[in-house]
């Protein structure tokens, strides 16, 4: 079963994903903090990492970047959830391998249809640029 | 010229006059001294006749006689006649050279006893005669006269009186010549004058009003005049010219300098590049700007001095070279050398030139530090992320709760109920921030009214606790209020200060711990009235404390994040707090609980105490 781990301070957010992406036939886990996601992802590396990018101390930015500088082979897909639709405030983003955005509001339905292809096309189909999720 | 040709016709005639009266003279002294001689030639020779006696005259070879052999001999041209005649004058003998001259005699009748001479006019030729007689004496007795004529010596041209002439008028003439020669270089150099004087007058673009061409002495003193009194005006006028020119730059002097005066007031760094792509002015803040002398860069392209690579760019985008004239519309901006921490900004203007539209120039390069500006831009930046996120992150979990439920998960009962519970609160949180947001944009706008009415103040915040108690119902707190009865009234704006009780009640409530309390309580002091809440929850940490008035903030601590919140509410209410004039303060420790003081001065203009109007 595919892992599934999500990093939001919002404790309502991981409560309905977890549960609308454990119905989808995942494994998922939540955190509510950067550094939680960071230790998580050093004892065990998820399949999946979807994280917000407004939360306290750690971003959602910070946390990709430790990621990639601490794990640059790693080859799991990152999520990202963001407000901003700006292009300039995805710029951090090419730096980083293998990360897709989402915007809110995140419909849950295509979310988990982007998983689904993700892993139906085996582990070697690798996002190498960030954009859009496809519809 | 006719003027000098006066003077010298006065001295030529003058001079002619005085040759003549000159010869003239010499011509009638040669004339008398010959009729002198002839006097004394004429009276021996009719005294030597005479003195031969009556006899030997009239003899009968009278016709060989003296008279006669006289008259051959003698010859002489000017001689006409000689004759004897007797006492009553007729002519007894007679002697003449042609025949022509014996006609017309003296006629005179009688012979006198004495000398003597007589003057007559021939009829015949017109000419005048002097007759020169003498009596001849028989013994003692008056026999007859001898009578001699001559010519009278009348003026003529012969080379002697030419000489003389010549000799006595020569020096005459000369003297003539040479006054005329002076004369006309006289004249020669005032014509020369005359035309220089004009030539100057036309030089100096005076019109002259037409005298006569000096011709003379006399005309050239007027024209002196006037022209001394054309150039006195033209000097007039230059002086003139030139003091108001004097002015009119010392005017322009002024005016640049008080231009310049602002140029180097302005806080930007100004420079201008001509068309050549050479600097043309540079105010003093340039150095400060860009690190540069102005002195050193005047006259300069920017390549020989710039040495930020991006705004050399940019200047150069203008000038590069290319031949390209166009407007640029954009600015730049880049980090100063050796200021890490700024920001400077560049943008080129085309100076039009203000007398014709179409003339450009130059470029005007305005450089300023636009660091603040950044800050502005980068905090409204952040600004509109916050309101963004507060904004989709309650969205974003209404739209996910409801999806689902109108998934599989919809089916659940359990599920459907903490379904609503959650899209409830996530509306409400959704709906406060709105209004929160709403109220502070007023705020900034300076479009919040506010609206004082008399308050009861322990009515009003007995309202609030109760209110806030009641939603407050289900978690394990208790509340306590502890507010006098009887208050001052105060002129406040109810709805507002609501607002405010509202916000530090709920964080009491949000903030606090399982068992804790939330107090309301109010005092009155002769100068204030204070209304603290005070909870004993988390607690703020000093750090915080200095933060926690800030829009958006949320302190970073996980038991303060577990909670939903915007960090608006006690920006708010210190907003409306300051509005009355009043004050917001905190005192808190961490672990422990906190306490919010509203602080509302009576003497202030907000608070007026009951019964002054």
């Amino acid at each position: 079963m595919k892992r599934i781990l999500i990093a939001d301070d919002e404790r309502h957010v991981l409560r309905v994903l977890i549960q609308a992406l454990e119905r989808a036939g995942y494994s998922a886990e939540g955190v509510l903090t950067g550094e939680a996601a960071l230790e998580k992802i050093v004892e065990q590396p998820p399949d999946v990492l979807i994280t917000d990018v407004q939360m306290p101390r750690m971003t959602g930015e910070e946390l990709c970047r430790r990621i990639q500088e601490g794990m640059p082979d790693r080859d799991f897909l990152i999520f990202v959830v963001t407000s901003r639709t700006e292009v300039e405030h995805r710029e951090w983003s090419r730096q980083i391998d293998n990360l897709r955005f989402l915007e809110k509001p995140v419909s849950i339905r295509r979310l988990v249809s982007s998983l689904d292809d993700y892993f139906a096309g085996g582990s070697d189909k690798r996002f190498t640029s960030a954009g859009d999720d496809a519809a | 010229m006719r003027g000098n040709l006066g003077i010298g016709w006065i001295l030529l005639v003058a001079g002619l006059l005085a040759a003549c009266s000159v010869i003239w003279v010499g011509v009638q002294a040669q004339l008398k001294e010959r009729q002198t001689a002839l006097r004394s030639q004429g009276a021996s020779v009719a005294e030597v006749l005479a003195a031969g006696g009556w006899r030997a005259l009239v003899s009968e070879t009278a016709r060989a006689g003296p008279v006669q052999n006289f008259v051959r001999q003698r010859a002489d041209p000017d001689m006409a006649y000689a004759e004897v005649v007797d006492l009553s004058g007729r002519t007894v003998v007679f002697a003449a050279e042609s025949d022509q001259l014996s006609a017309g005699r003296s006629q005179a009748e009688a012979a006198q006893p004495v000398r003597g001479e007589r003057q007559f006019t021939r009829a015949a030729d017109g000419r005048t005669y002097l007759e020169f007689h003498a009596p001849i004496f028989n013994g003692a007795n008056l026999a007859g006269e001898v009578r001699v004529a001559y010519l009278k010596p009348m003026p003529t041209l012969d080379g002697a009186m030419i000489g003389r002439a010549v000799i006595l008028g020569l020096p005459i003439a000369l003297l003539i010549l040479f006054m005329l020669f002076v004369s006309h270089t006289r004249g020669a150099s005032l014509r020369k004058l005359s035309r220089d004087l004009d030539g100057i007058l036309e030089k100096a673009g005076i019109e002259a009003p037409g005298l006569p061409a000096a011709s003379g002495e006399h005309s050239l003193r007027p024209r002196l005049t006037q022209f001394a009194g054309l150039m006195r005006g033209r000097v007039e006028q230059l002086a003139a010219e030139h003091s108001r020119a004097l002015t009119s730059n010392k005017l322009l002097a002024y005016k640049q300098s008080r231009i310049e005066a602002i140029l180097e007031m302005l806080p930007e760094a100004i420079l201008v590049i001509d068309e050549a792509g050479t600097v043309a002015y540079a105010n003093r803040r340039v150095s400060g700007m860009l690190g540069v002398d102005r002195s050193t860069i005047m006259g300069k392209r920017p390549r020989d001095w710039c040495d930020n690579p991006n705004l050399l760019a940019y200047l150069s985008r203008r000038h590069g070279g290319h031949g390209q004239v166009g407007f640029i519309s954009d600015a730049i901006q880049f980090v100063p050398d050796g200021k890490p921490d700024n920001v400077t900004g560049a943008k080129i203007y085309p100076l039009f030139s203000s007398q014709d539209d179409e003339k450009v120039l130059g470029d005007l390069v305005v450089v300023r530090d636009i660091t603040e500006q950044q800050i502005a831009k980068r905090s409204r930046s952040e600004f509109v992320a916050q309101i963004s996120h507060e904004l989709k992150t309650p969205l974003n979990v209404l739209a996910m709760y409801s999806e689902s439920m109108l998934g599989d998960d919809g089916n659940d009962e359990a599920f459907r109920v903490e379904a609503m519970n959650v899209i409830h609160d996530e509306v409400e949180r959704l709906a406060g921030f709105i209004n929160a947001m709403l109220a502070i944009s007023q705020f900034e706008l300076g479009s919040l009214q506010i609206s004082r009415t008399r308050v009861r103040l322990p009515e009003l915040l007995s309202d609030a606790f109760q209110a806030v108690a009641q939603s407050g119902k289900g978690r394990d707190l208790e509340f306590e209020i502890d507010v006098p009865r009887e208050m001052s009234s105060l002129q406040l704006d109810k709805d507002l200060l609501r607002i405010a009780i509202n916000n530090l009640l709920t964080n009491a409530i949000k903030y606090n711990r399982p068992g804790g309390i939330v107090k309301l309580t109010a005092e009155e002091t002769p100068d204030a009235v204070e209304v603290r809440v005070s909870d004993t929850g988390l607690g703020i940490s000093e750090e915080d404390q200095s933060k926690i008035f800030d829009k958006f903030y949320r302190s970073d601590d996980e038991s303060v994040r577990e909670q939903n919140g915007h960090g608006l509410g006690l920006s708010l209410a210190q907003q409306i707090i300051q509005l009355h004039h009043g004050s917001l303060g905190v005192e808190s420790k961490p672990d422990e609980g906190s306490t919010f003081i509203i602080r509302l001065e009576k003497d202030t203009a907000g608070v007026r105490m009951a019964g002054m109007g």
